[in-house]
């Protein structure tokens, strides 16, 4: 029950997110894909990336070298939400990711973080898909 | 439920499969760190060796590793 809720919630925002990116033209949307920061020594598989198009030349091969500039992680299971709100938001932080969202099919509830003098501010609206409005739990 | 390893390869039951699967099935890193918790990376390790077993543990570790080991187990239990 816990898997094909954090899978529903997972093609969900997929699909909305690279809609609104196909739509507007703004960038790349990626599932899972093999982030790596090298100046921080990072090495990740964020559920959701979202790169600008200006920036597209990070992707290379289905692999992210740079920074992406936005990461979306699903909550899998409770205890996984302190994971993604704590130790991986630091992470996140650390490597200058300017968006993080976190996806909680479970509190259907989703945050989004914006970067602001390298900590992250909770934020009503992404400053990359600020007109997107997702319901987790609609599928 | 965890995997206890014996001297000889164990099948893995489903559950412990289950339970053992560390950070959401992702291997990830930072600063040469696998971002797994202390339980994750003990219940996936003991999972690891209890597939195995002990015999192949000891087999495929370093010489040196092994050295290690028997000093450590020493200390253990002297």
């Amino acid at each position: 029950m816990d898997v094909s809720l954090k899978d529903l919630a997972f093609v969900h925002l997929l699909t909305e997110l690279t809609h609104y990116a196909r739509e507007n033209q703004s960038g790349t949307v990626l599932p899972r894909t093999l982030v790596y920061i090298e100046k921080r020594e990072v090495a990740v598989i964020p559920d959701i990336v979202f790169v600008k198009r200006a920036r597209s030349g990070i992707i290379q091969k289905n692999r992210i070298f740079g920074v992406p500039d936005l990461v979306v992680e699903i909550v899998s299971n409770p205890s996984h939400r302190d994971k993604l709100l704590g130790k991986k938001k630091d992470t996140y932080a650390r490597c200058e990711v300017p968006e993080y969202w976190v996806a909680d099919p479970f509190e259907k509830a989703g945050r989004k973080y914006v970067l602001v003098g390298g900590a992250y501010q909770e934020a009503e609206k992404s400053r990359l898909f600020p007109d997107l409005q997702v319901q987790l739990l609609d599928s | 439920m965890e995997m206890i390893p014996k001297a000889e390869p164990q099948k893995i039951p489903i559950q412990v499969f289950e339970e053992s699967i560390p950070n959401d099935g992702k291997w990830e890193i930072e600063e040469g760190r696998l971002l797994f918790s202390d339980n994750e990376m003990r219940k996936v390790i003991l999972m690891l060796i209890g597939q195995i077993g002990l015999k192949k543990l000891i087999e495929i570790l370093p010489h040196e590793s092994k050295n290690e080991l028997e000093r450590l187990l020493k200390a253990e239990y002297r």
